[in-house]
């Protein structure tokens, strides 16, 4: 029989977030398409039309616990809630999606089974009845393939952007409502407010297309070039770790091992030398494009297309020539 | 006030790092040693918390002898007393059984306000500690910390603003409380040449894994649930198509390239 499979459901801008749906679809291919080994399992305070979506991704049946005090995450009420539900059903598999919060979620939960999370997994696979989860070590300078020998549940994390999207299928599943275990008493954690980064365009994760700068830029003020070919192919602005720490711009906008992991159909490159940090952010996208002047600069190992010469001269061509194809 | 800070020793590079029949990172002898990157960030905080509220810091790591180096690099920064846990049994820990040790450590030092950790480790790179940490000592744990907004340790309470995806969240909690920092929650300090020198003078205590309650089949490799199969670099380049040309032949060919591919 396969091995049971949840996949802890996390709710994006609208519905069911991207990463959820990905690990639903990997998943589904982990139980060989036997959609009944994959259950989604939902917290929140309500749940209105989760089922469906986690079903149209790839789960066969779908457990919600609804309560007003799951409406935010915290890992008190969240391993609580997801814990005893565990206890009960004995999954043999948990996968959640390495957010922030994800992670916390998935360290705790399977340190109160008893075991440990492998986390931030961007490959899983089966090895006979064994899933082994593929991580990046050392800030992407190694790759580890990792078995969770834990006591009951096996936890991973998994990495956004590591899987395809499944195609919307299936749906019509109806959700099997359970009341959640959750602690007595005042919450000793309480979330307060939640602030949004500043500039909502920063959508690296969902991203088609991302243009990136690294230090090659200069300055801050040399972000303006990626900036306005960003803005002519609409897509998002992203950075490497060294103009991050520099301060020239802020970390949600940062690719790689420390910052985010992006899928875009078209990475744009500019500046950037080509760090293992940061090449294990964006090795990941469809077609990278590399524009550096140091025709050495390892950025130039992972690209497809590779241009050596000043970005400053380059990033505005390419503005120019790209609004004429596409602006007519 | 009593702060626990954990630290850690990490290697310099991952070229002299292998993995045991276990499954374990295993450093070897040859290589460098470092303060994990994240930790003066982590003694910087609890620090400042000291500077605010007086009492104590204690630096605590789990490794082998030759860690008391980083210890001593916290007493220079200025913590106030350090511990080394070690034993035998204990070596080669991933970072669940590590958080039992550390767990047990915190238990002996007796009552403490705060623990303070990086997010990750940059070796293992495994955002385990701060949680499992929480689990095991039953205390409220809260993770990705780039600022403390409110300390009070007399009315047992905490505000810190986390950075988590899509923004920063604002987050209260009892103590004793876990965090876990991120880097630039405050610029570390240096540690004086006065504070270098009065380091380098002090024992570090050892506390085998009897002294902190804890149990050797229950840390070290067979404590371990998580093992590596596999620690080998990434995967080697695909091709690169140079383009060649003044910046407007480049641009004409790139963009080319693109349109027909269907790329967009």
């Amino acid at each position: 029989m396969a091995q049971s499979i949840w996949v802890i459901g996390q709710r994006g801008k609208s519905g069911i977030s991207r990463a959820t749906r990905e690990i639903l679809g990997k998943a589904n291919g982990l139980a060989g398409g036997d959609s009944s080994a994959v259950t989604g399992v939902y917290c929140g305070a309500s749940a209105d039309g989760v089922a469906d979506e986690m079903a149209q991704s790839g789960a066969g049946s779908v457990i919600t616990m609804t309560d007003p005090r799951l409406e935010t995450y915290t890992a008190d009420f969240y391993v609580s809630a997801i814990s005893h539900l565990a206890g009960d059903r004995k999954p043999d598999v948990i996968l959640i999606a390495a957010t922030a919060d994800g992670r916390e979620l998935a360290a705790a939960l399977a340190t109160s089974f008893g075991g440990g999370a492998v986390q931030d997994c961007t490959e899983l696979e089966w090895d006979g009845d064994t899933l082994l989860g593929t991580r990046a070590c050392f800030g992407g300078n190694r790759t580890a393939v990792v078995e969770n020998c834990s006591p009951g549940a096996k936890v991973f994390s998994v990495r956004p952007n590591s899987f395809p999207v499944p195609d919307a299928g299936g749906g019509g599943v109806s959700a099997e409502e359970v009341a959640p275990v959750l602690p007595e008493g005042d919450p000793r954690v309480k979330v307060l407010e939640f602030i949004p980064d500043a500039g909502g365009t920063i959508n690296l994760l969902d991203a088609d297309v991302i243009v990136s700068g690294g230090r090659g830029l200069g300055k801050a003020e040399g972000f303006k070039v990626i900036q306005d070919l960003a803005d002519v192919l609409g897509g998002a602005v992203g950075a490497s770790r060294a103009v991050v720490d520099s301060g020239w711009i802020a970390y949600p906008h940062q690719v790689g091992q420390t910052g985010k992991t992006v899928k875009p159909k078209l990475y744009i490159a500019l500046g950037i030398s080509g760090a293992i940090q940061h090449l294990a952010g964006m090795r990941t996208a469809d077609t990278i494009v590399a524009v550096n002047k140091d025709e050495n600069a390892p950025i130039f190992n992972v690209a497809h297309y590779g241009i050596v010469g000043d970005l400053f001269e380059i990033a505005p061509a390419l503005t120019a020539k790209f609004r004429e194809v596409l602006q007519g | 006030m009593k702060a626990i800070v954990f630290v850690k020793e990490v290697a310099e590079t991952p070229d002299g790092v292998s993995v045991t029949s276990d499954g374990q990172l295993s450093s070897g002898e040859g290589g460098a040693f470092l303060t994990d990157p994240i930790d003066p960030y982590s003694i910087e905080t609890a620090l400042q918390l000291k500077d605010k509220s007086g009492g104590e810091v204690i630096a605590i790591t789990a490794g082998e002898p030759r860690a008391e180096k980083i210890l001593k690099e916290a007493l220079a920064m200025g913590a106030d007393e350090a511990f080394l846990v070690h034993d035998e049994a204990a070596s080669g820990s991933d970072p669940y059984a590590t958080a039992r040790l550390l767990a047990g450590a915190a238990k002996k030092s007796g009552d403490y306000d705060i623990i303070v950790v990086g997010e990750r480790a940059a070796d293992d790179n495994s955002y385990a500690i701060g949680p499992a940490l929480g689990q095991h000592l039953d205390i409220p744990v809260l993770t990705y910390v780039n600022e403390v907004r409110e300390f009070d340790p007399e009315n047992k309470k905490i505000r810190v603003v986390r950075s988590i995806d899509g923004g920063s969240q604002v987050v209260e909690a009892t103590l004793p409380a876990v965090i876990t920092v991120v880097k630039g929650i405050h610029e570390p300090r240096y540690p004086s040449l006065m504070g270098i020198r009065k380091a380098s003078k002090r024992e570090v205590p050892v506390w085998s894994i009897a002294d902190i309650g804890e149990e050797a089949e229950r840390v070290g490799p067979s404590g371990s649930p998580t093992r590596m199969r596999s620690f080998d670099p990434p995967p080697p380049p695909s091709g690169c198509e140079m383009i060649e040309g003044t910046p407007e032949e480049v641009a004409e060919q790139l963009v080319g390239k693109i349109m027909d591919k269907k790329i967009l």
